[in-house]
């Protein structure tokens, strides 16, 4: 086996920026040194430069005949764009919220981080959209305190007008009768065929009370 | 291509070696995404050689520690991988672009649950994915979504490919100008001495390690070394104006 460890890159500070990026994009870089190296790959336009071309070579050649999808130039200046925006709105850095987490106390900025609210940053609709729940709430229970008595009387009301009273039918089933109306059936000395809770019987036209029989 | 022959134990040893990614706990989604999932592993297209020194991993603990700069480099070397995974289900170029941007803001955001077990990309990969998910599942949800910004898997037929398709978005000059770096880069690729083409062909097309081109090409490390990246630069300086005349020099 020709393979040594000794062949490995010493990034050595007067090397070819470009032999460094080869040797890095290769894993080629003593582990001792990569610290070192990276920090000089991003310190050296040269150097990124080199990144980008050669990571496109790579990435060419392993395409094959499909051409690569165009990425514009821009695209990394946006991304770097959102992230800067999001440590400067969060304040922290993923390091600092994994502590935070390790250390059990979740902030705020971190949990919003988590679960961004299409209103995050509108403090204003958010002040609207409490202040509107805390009205709703008030005048809910202001309703509830100026009428305590409201359901209540009208159970009362509904007892006043006279109890039907039940009494258990032929098959075991229990048929509730009101008096009152029995009065009142009794006085007219008429009798439907029909229960109250449905439709009259049509064929039925005429009916007797007939009290000789009861 | 003559070698491929003899380094393909090499290429089905690497590939067999490798572990799979880390699931990120996301509900199955609709059928055509089993079918791509199952259809494309990151492990059977793209898995970059095992390093002796994980390069990746050592990138995201310094972009953790708050470097950002090192989070662009992770950024510029997998932007291209990340846009032709999610180019593959869809088919507007913006809606691409944005769904790959979000992919590296949510992986910064996560950066910490990375835990180096898996490789780098394989970790990407699956962000990627469940981005795209959420996004689809998001237009689909809204009624003025077209159905052409999605790619279907039954869409293709023995005529027609999605691949072959052109974007709604994309232009004939981007198309030209991705045309025009593939072409740059067969051609300076052609046109290098016999020896640094076989080395940098077995290190990127055929994804051997500096050991296993050694043992191939029956010469030292350090010569491999030294070929690789002989065949980088020569490649580089055909394809260097193309890519400052994109966007000027922003790397």
């Amino acid at each position: 086996m020709v393979a040594g460890i000794e062949e490995l890159s010493g990034a050595s500070p007067n090397a070819d920026p470009g032999q460094l990026v080869s040797d890095l994009m290769d894993g080629r870089v003593l582990p001792a040194e990569l610290d070192d190296a990276l920090l000089g790959l991003c310190a050296d336009e040269r150097a990124l430069v080199s990144w980008k071309a050669y990571h496109v070579i790579g990435d060419t050649l392993k395409a094959g005949n499909q051409p690569l999808p165009l990425v514009t130039p821009q695209f990394v200046s946006k991304v770097r764009a959102r992230i800067d925006l999001e440590i400067m709105s969060g304040g922290r850095s993923a390091r600092q919220e994994l502590e935070q987490r390790s250390a059990g106390r979740p902030d705020k900025a971190g949990r919003n981080r988590q679960a961004d609210a299409a209103n995050e940053s509108l403090f204003l609709w958010r002040a609207v959209a409490g202040v509107a729940v805390f009205v709703a709430v008030g005048a809910l229970a202001w309703s509830a305190i100026e009428n305590p008595g409201l359901r209540e009387g009208a159970q009362i009301a509904a007892r006043s007008q006279g109890n039907p009273s039940s009494s258990l039918g032929s098959g075991g089933t229990v048929i509730l009768r009101d008096p009152v109306l029995d009065e009142m059936l009794a006085a007219h000395r008429q009798v439907s065929g029909a229960s109250a809770l449905q439709m009259p019987a049509g064929f039925v036209r005429n009916a007797a009370f007939d009290s000789t029989h009861r | 291509m003559a070698f491929a022959a003899l380094c393909g134990i090499f290429g089905a040893a690497q590939f067999s070696g490798g572990s799979r990614g880390p699931d990120q706990g996301v509900a199955a989604g609709p059928t055509i995404w089993k079918a791509f999932e199952n259809s494309v592993h990151p492990l059977t297209i793209e898995t970059p050689s095992p390093n002796l020194t994980d390069t990746d991993t050592r990138l995201v603990e310094l972009a953790m520690a708050g470097d950002t700069r090192a989070f662009d480099l992770l950024v510029v070397k997998y932007e291209r991988r990340i846009h032709r995974l999610i180019g593959r289900f869809v088919r507007d170029a913006e809606l691409v672009e944005d769904i790959a941007q979000e992919t590296f803001v949510r992986a910064w955001r996560a950066l910490h649950q990375f835990r180096g077990d898996a490789q780098f990309y394989t970790w990407l990969y699956r962000i990627a994915v469940n981005t795209a998910k959420k996004s689809l599942m998001d237009l689909r949800r809204d009624p003025v979504v077209f159905e052409s910004t999605l790619h279907k898997a039954d869409e293709e037929s023995e005529t027609s490919s999605s691949q072959e398709e052109q974007s709604t978005q994309e232009t004939p000059e981007t198309e030209y100008a991705a045309r025009e770096i593939a072409r740059h880069v067969q051609k300076a690729l052609d046109a290098l001495p016999e020896d640094i083409r076989q080395a940098i062909v077995l290190r990127e097309m055929e994804g051997l390690t500096y050991e296993e081109i050694a043992v191939a090409m029956n010469c030292p490390i350090g010569t491999v070394r030294s070929r690789i990246f002989r065949a980088r630069e020569a490649i580089s300086q055909q394809i260097r104006p193309l890519l400052e005349s994109q966007g000027g020099k922003r790397w």
